[in-house]
Parts: C-alpha cells; structure tokens; sequence
C-alpha cells in the first residue's frame, strides 16, 4: 500500500482526514419539473479539499459543475447528503458559524456582467463583503480595498465606474477582488474565464494563482478546458451527466486516464450524441468496452489506488 | 439618468406636461388676479371679454379649466403615487421571497387585475362621498395591479440572477437585498409605471366626475363635462363648454403616456443593450 | 417540448390546466359576490341607507315599524355570517332588491339592460379587434417607416382621448351640426332598420376606434419584441414571401400575449364603453350606473357593478380559453410557474 502511494505522487503530509475543510458526502440533487418527472443534476457525489489545494472539476455543460459548486458554497441545499464545512454539517451550522463559514468560503461566478449589482460602483460592491461582515472601520476599508486591487491589478480609478462601463476582463478581476477581499480559506471558481477572450483568460489565470501561492487558499477550479485544469490543479475530479467518474491526482488522470470518458476527452473526441439522464452508466452507448452489467446497474465507486477513484464497471 | 438623450416620444410627452404646468401656475394669476368675472348671460359664445365663453351659470371657462387643472393634475399624481408604491412594495415582496407570500399576493392581484377597477370605484367613491382625498384614496387602493404585476416579474428575475446569488454568498440578509439592491434595480420601472398610472389617474379621475362624483365646489376637467352634460350644454351646441375641458384631459394624459411609454422602453430593455445608451 | 409528444403527460397537463383556470374563476365570481355583499355592510355610515338607497331609507327614518321589516328581510339584526347566508340565498332566488328610483325590481332592470350593454360592445370590440391587431402588426415591422410613425402618434392621441368625451364631440358635430343622426337613445323594437342603424352608428365607430386605437398599440409593442427576437433573422434569410413570413413569424408568435394583455386591459376599454353610454342616453348598464349615482339608488348601482364585473370574468375566461386553444405553450408555461 505504501508503495503505491509513493508511485502516485502523494508526498503531502498534511493529506490527512482533519485536514479536510470542505467536502461534500453522497450529495444528490434533483428538480421535480411537470409531472413527476425527475431532472437529475448530482448523483451520489463525494467531494473533498484540503487546506491549500489546488482542485479543478472538469466536465461539460450540464454535467452538474455549477450546481456542485453552488452546493459547495451552501447557495444549494442538496436533497440528500450532507456538505461538512471543517467537519462540522452544513445544514446544523448556527448563525455565527454560518457567518464564519460564508466568509471562509467565497464563490466566484461564471458571467461577471451579472455578478455585480449594475446600479452600484464598483467601489461599493468590492467593498460591500467587508460590510456585510461588519469586519472592519471605513478607514481599513479602504486600505484592504486599495490592497487587494493592487493585488488583482486594477487601478483605483477604475472603481468609480458602474459595471456596464468596464471591460469584461477588468469586471472579472473586481470580481475576483471580492472574492480575496474576506480572506477567505476556499475560493470556488465557476469556469472564471469561459466568457472572456484567450489572451486575458491566461492573465487572470495567472492572477487567482499567485493570489492563492501568497496566501495558501485552497481553490476549486471549475472548467471544461483541459489544458487549463493542467495548468492549475494539483487534483482533479471527471464530472459526467451529474456523477464524479473519476478523480485523483492531476498528472495520474491525465498520464494513464482509466475511465473511458476521460480517455476520450484526452483524445480530444467528442462525443457523438447528448447523454441519456436515466442510464445507468452516463457514458453508455458512447463507451467501446460495453459488458452487459453496463446496462443495467448504475458502476459503484471504486478506488484503484490511494485517492484514485474511478466509476466503470471495468474496476469494479 | 443623468445625461442621458430623451427620446422624441419623451421629449414631446415633458412639453405636453410642462403646458399643463404652465395652466396650473397661470391658474393662480387667472383665479385671482386677472379674474374674469360672472357674465351676465349663461353660455355665452366666446369674445374678448370671456376667451372661451360662459357656462349654464354664466362662469367664464377658461377660468373653469385654469382651476380644473389643479384638482385633475394633483389627483393625478398623489393616486398614482398611493398606487404605485403600494404596487411596488406588493410587486417586490412577492417576487423576492417566492413561496406561499407569492402565492397569496400573486392571487390578490390576480383577483384584481380582472376586477374592473372604474365600476368598483363608482360604486366605493358613491359610498365614501366623493371628497378629493376620497378619490385618491380609491384610485391609489385599486390601481396597483398591473404595477405590482411588473415589480414581481422584475424582482423575480432579479432574484435568480448571479449577484443576487454572490450576496447570498456573503451572507447578506433578505432585508438589505431587497432594499438596497432589489429595489434599486426595479427603480426604472417603477418610475415609468408611476407616471403611467399619472395619465391613468387623471382618465379615472375624470371618468369619476364625468358621472357625477366629484366634489362640485372644487371642480375639475371631468365636473365640467359632467355639468355640460346634465345642464344641457350639448343640447344647447355650447361647444366651449366641453370641447376644451376635452382637450385638455386628452393633453395631459397624452403627455404622460407619451413620457411614460418612453421611459418603459428605456428600462425595458436589459442591462446588457442599454450599453451605448448610458 | 418532449413533454407534449407523450399523450398521457399531455393529458394530465390538459385536466391540471382546466382545474386551475376553474379554481381562478369560481374564486373570482365568489369575491365579486362577497365584495357586492360587504360593501354597503363594511362602508362608514348607515348601513341602511345603502342597502336600500336614500328614499326609501328617508322614509323608512321616520318609520320604525318599516326599518324593522326591512331589517328583518335581510337578517340585518342577524349575526354577519347569518346575513350572508340570506344574501347568497336571494341571490340565487334572482332577488337583486328593489330599486326605488324605477319603482321595480333590480333584477328585471338588469335583464333589459344587459342586452343592450352588449350590443354597444361586443360588434365594435370583435371589430376592433381583428383590424387593430392587423394594424398593430403591420406598425410593429420596420417601425422606420415616415408613414407608419405618423399613423402610431394618431394612435396614440386617440388612446388618452376620453372615449365619452370622443361621444360628445360626435354627437356634436354629426347630430346638431350636421344633423346626420339621432342625438341618443337605443334602437328599439317599433323601429325601422335604418332608424335603427342611425341609432348605432355613432356608438360603435367611437368604441371601435378607441378600443382600435388601443389594441392596435399593444400589438405594436408586441411585435416590436418579437422582431428583435433571433428567430426573426433565421426566418427572414429562409426566403420565404412577405405576407406568409408576416404571418408565420410576427402573427402567430404574438398572438397569445396579445390575448393574454387584451384579456387584462379588457376592463379598462369595457368601463371607457360604460361611460360611452352616459353620453348617448343608450340605457344599458353605464346609463343605469349614472343613473343610480344621481338619485342615490345604492342597491341599484351596487347590482350594475355586479353584472359588469360577471360579464368582465365571463370575457376574461373566453380569451383565456381561447389563447389555449391558440397556443400550446401555455400549458406548460403556466405549470412551470415562469
């Protein structure tokens, strides 16, 4: 045992339980839309962070990202299972601690044309977190807000405009500013650059990750690009049609990918047709190893070495 | 708001406006200083002595519709105001916390949307006595609807949207939303939908005293088109008895459908194709 | 939109549609009912002044043995549940009350006059409808047009025109100046067809060019939406003919929020018509309403209120019926509550 967690990569010694801050235990999440019809967003979903790491969860449009990471940041409350923040549940938080855990755990959205309030000045909405949580003195105010756009880079002049008037880019990065502006512990970042052009992609890449090597945060990175989740993870979770189909170390997955889907995406092969909600295995009819168990009974998770988790009926 | 090109539609709705204001300044100079006085015979034509002729009880009616303008306009506007905000704190309410609140406010207003509100009026204003703050009273309960209709399905929007999501987030309580981010938000529409319900208002209000309930010492355009009525002016062809109180009810609620209208379309459209404009 | 090639899913939708839309109005009608029972019980003052209205009430002072027949025919010294319960019961029996200033009872009034109400309305409001709409739609496209803006400021001066005083000027300049037409009053009966005819002509073509006027705006609007829509630029660079692409894309689209707003501001034109009837003595409800206003006929007007709002909700219900029957959308458009 201990030898395989050598060959994988694991040399960090805070990978313990305790040092888990955030995860989420056999979370399940469905709209009942008309009649009785069952919409499945999440299925049976483990999730976990430890301090500092640096998490990407991959997938495509509709593979129930953004809905894992609302219920992350308790912006979602799951149908079944439970979100733990510092081991303790989410939903039996009192109200001080629910004040602690929204400032440790901060969300980033994916259109930063709709994630400031338009009516307001930039000024305001950055500074709007500090009080909410009635943090700090006008004065500090403004110092942590001189601080922190200095630390996203962008000018102070910059902030008395209204949302509409900036560019996409500088938007993200105020937003991206509000974020850091509580110091938070977690960063959950909704596929931050998918509505901005390449070349400033990279740069605001550039700016979340020196945010989060000066002050150790841990962040989890939503995106459908994989050379990005390359460029920013150290762990790395396969979402598909509302299941983790496979999870473990960034540089394990994409050296030998074990699930097929994550086989295809490295190839670059899209798929062919939209998935079936109902089926019991996501990437039935698109895989080329089918047995017969494929399709009928949904495949268990199963863990093929320290933290390498995979769900195909091929390693079960 | 500020610096932003009014539309042509705007632009000609504040003229029609500031005409009527213009009458309710002049209303003053007319009914006290340069006061026409009572002329001996009752409708008589207009001359230089009565600019637009004499009523049943020989009253000069240009002085008539000077004074009208006062009680039409400021009926107008204070029920449109009641209206408005009642219709907004309803709209907002409704759509910002969802759930059973929604359910009952969305059938109340539901339930009086269809109800037609002029007859109902009537009947209350028939009841209460038609004294002025009687009718702004009644035009402001029962005029909220279609207000608060437009409130809810903007604030339910607003809701759902990302920032209002980001707030949640940093623990923001549903109070301070709702007031310092909802409510701002919805302002523009509010705004229209006030000056709207102006020219509402003033039609409802004329509509009142057209079938006799108004307060007779303290007449307005409708009270002079309701006496034309029943003292037999028309039958008489005195023309300038209620061609002009006509006119101006029709101007002035043109100029504020025209502004409001022109506002609506202003905030409307979304945040995102407003970008050229402010 | 899979939903609806699943017949079984269809029909539950179709049922839960008809149980709402029955559950909408039953509660309408009742609160109309309620409204017409609290009002006269709840207002400041006597309650037997509005119950009876001011002659009988001036009399029925001076004599107590009158106030306490009356009193007990309406189970006025009955707790309020109690009254209700009689109320709902005459009501049922048809028995409005009695009106003092026509010396009969309500209801009769009511059931000559309903028809006559609706003769005004109804032919120039299902005129004005399908020629406003056409309108409206042709307006709403390329709204650029020199032309096309002249005819949408008319319009708009005609919607904030008073519609009775409209009916004043016409009877004005039709009736005494040029003598063309009767100055009021109904076709009746003993008439010949074209007194008749002369009757109606100057009501209709106000009611039909006020409602016109306002239903051709809101179809503007309406299409001026749904141009900006991009399944517009898709439609236009199919190729497809003028008419057929105006009719396809900009009619059908628009067609059930058209309903749906018309069926809203339905009440606003139905009591502009009301006043309309004021100004041609053409005794129907608006006329009885002015009527029971001038000789403090409470129960009277209390009763016209009534029937206006019935006839309100029955129309209201007739376009919502008629805006499913149109569009399919919006049975699932109101399940999904947005």
């Amino acid at each position: 045992m201990r030898l395989i967690q050598d060959l994988s990569g694991i040399r960090t010694p805070n990978n313990l339980e305790s040092n888990v801050i955030l995860s989420a235990e056999h979370v399940s999440k469905w709209y009942i839309s008309f009649k009785r019809r069952k919409t499945v967003a999440l299925e049976n979903v483990n999730f976990s962070i430890f301090k500092g790491e640096k998490v990407c969860i991959i997938g495509e449009s509709g593979s129930g990202k953004s809905t894992l990471a609302k219920i992350l940041c308790g912006l979602i409350t799951p149908n079944s299972g439970e979100v733990r923040f510092e081991g303790k549940k989410l939903s039996e938080l009192n109200k001080s601690e629910k004040k602690v855990f929204r400032m440790r755990v901060q969300y980033i959205p994916q259109c930063p044309d709709l994630a400031l309030d338009p009516t307001w000045y930039l000024y305001d909405s950055l500074a709007e977190p500090l009080r909410i949580q009635k943090i700090c003195s006008k004065q500090d105010e403004f110092e942590r807000v001189k601080e922190v756009c200095e630390r996203v880079g962008i000018g102070m002049d910059q902030l008395r405009r209204k949302p509409r008037n900036v560019s996409g880019g500088e938007l993200q990065r105020v937003v991206i500013a509000r974020a850091f502006i509580l110091s938070p512990e977690i960063i959950i970042a909704d596929e931050p650059t998918s509505m901005l052009d390449p070349s400033i992609q990279a740069k605001i890449v550039r700016t979340i990750l020196d945010l989060q090597s000066e002050s150790n945060i841990g962040i989890v990175f939503l995106t459908h690009d994989l050379e990005l989740a390359k460029l920013v993870s150290e762990k790395m979770f396969v979402m598909l049609g509302g299941r983790i189909v496979e999870s473990g170390y960034t540089r394990d997955i994409l050296k030998t990918p074990l699930h097929p889907y994550t086989k295809s995406l490295l190839m670059g092969v899209p798929p062919k047709t939209e998935f079936k909600q109902n089926s019991p295995c996501g990437f039935y009819g698109e895989c080329e190893i089918v047995s017969e168990v494929c399709c009928q009974y949904p495949p268990p998770e199963s863990e093929v070495y320290g933290g390498r988790k995979v769900r195909c009926w091929r390693y079960a | 708001m500020v610096g932003i090109k009014p539309s042509f539609m705007e632009t000609t709705g504040l003229l029609l406006i500031s005409l009527v204001l213009v009458m309710v300044i002049l209303s003053f100079v007319v009914g006290n200083v340069i006061f026409y006085p009572r002329s001996e015979s009752p409708y008589s034509p207009p001359s230089q002595s009565n600019l637009l002729g004499t009523d049943d009880l020989g009253d000069d009616v240009l002085t008539l519709i000077f004074r009208g303008s006062r009680v039409s306009l400021s009926i107008g506007i204070i029920g449109s105001l009641v209206s408005t905000l009642i219709g907004t704190v309803i709209g907002a309410l409704s759509g910002f916390c969802g759930g059973s609140l929604d359910d009952i406010l969305g059938w109340l207003t539901d339930l009086f949307i269809v109800i037609p509100a002029l007859p109902l009026m009537i009947v209350l204003t028939a009841y209460l006595s038609p004294s002025f703050w009687n009718v702004v009273l009644v035009i402001g309960l029962l005029w909220w609807p279609t207000t608060a209709r437009l409130v809810r399905a903007r604030a339910w929007q607003l809701r759902s949207s990302t920032f209002v999501e980001g707030l949640i987030g940093i623990d923001a309580s549903k109070i301070y939303i709702v007031f310092r981010h909802i409510l701002p938000n919805v302002l523009g529409v509010v705004l229209a939908r006030f000056v709207l319900s102006i020219s509402h208002a003033i039609l409802l209000e004329a509509g009142l005293s057209f079938i006799g309930l108004s307060d007779p010492t303290n007449p307005s355009w409708g009270t002079i088109l309701h006496f034309a009525m029943t003292r037999g002016a028309l039958l008489q062809g005195a023309w300038w008895t209620f061609v002009p109180p006509g006119i101006a009810i029709s101007m002035t609620s043109l100029g504020f459908i025209l502004l409001g209208m022109g506002l609506e379309q202003r905030y409307r459209i979304g945040p995102k194709s407003l970008e050229g404009k402010i | 939109m899979e939903g609806l090639n699943d017949p079984a899913m269809r029909a539950s939708l179709n049922t839960s549609f008809f149980i709402r839309k029955f559950v909408r109005y039953f509660t309408l009608v009742f609160t109309i009912i309620f409204l017409n029972f609290a009002m006269p019980r709840l207002m400041p003052g006597d309650p037997l002044l509005f119950l009876f209205g001011e002659e009988v009430y001036g009399a029925a002072i001076r004599n107590p043995e009158l106030i306490q027949s009356l009193s007990a025919k309406y189970g006025l010294n009955k707790p309020i549940f109690d009254q209700f319960i009689i109320y709902l019961g005459n009501l049922f029996r048809g028995d409005l009350g009695y009106s003092f200033s026509y010396g009969r009872p309500i209801a009769e009034i009511i059931a000559e006059r309903v028809p006559l109400t609706l003769l005004m309305t109804l032919p120039p409001t299902l005129l004005s409808l399908v020629t406003g709409a056409m309108l409206g739609l042709h307006l709403g496209f390329n709204p650029e047009r020199a032309h096309k803006k002249a005819i949408s400021s008319l319009l708009m001066v005609l919607y904030s025109v008073p519609p009775y005083w409209m009916a004043i000027v016409a009877i004005l300049v039709f009736s005494l100046w040029f003598n063309l037409t009767p100055i009021g009053g109904a076709p009746s009966p003993g008439m010949s067809i074209i007194t008749g005819v002369s009757h109606m002509i100057l009501p209709f073509s106000v009611i039909a060019l006020f409602n016109a006027a306002y239903v051709a705006i809101i179809m503007r609007g309406l299409t001026l939406e749904i141009a900006e829509e991009p399944f517009i630029i898709t439609a236009k660079s199919k190729g497809l003919s003028y008419i057929k692409f105006k009719i396809r894309h900009l009619f059908i689209p628009s067609l059930a929020p058209f309903l749906s707003i018309a069926a809203i501001e339905l009440g606003f034109t139905f009591s502009g018509a009301l006043l309309v009837e004021i100004a041609f003595s053409w005794p129907g409800m608006g006329y009885t309403m002015w009527q029971a206003v001038v000789e403090r006929d409470y129960p009277l007007l209390q009763a016209t209120f009534t029937m206006t709002a019935l006839i309100v909700v029955l129309a209201n219900a007739l376009a919502d019926l008629a805006s499913y029957a149109i569009d399919p959308r919006i049975r699932l458009r109101e399940n999904g509550r947005n």
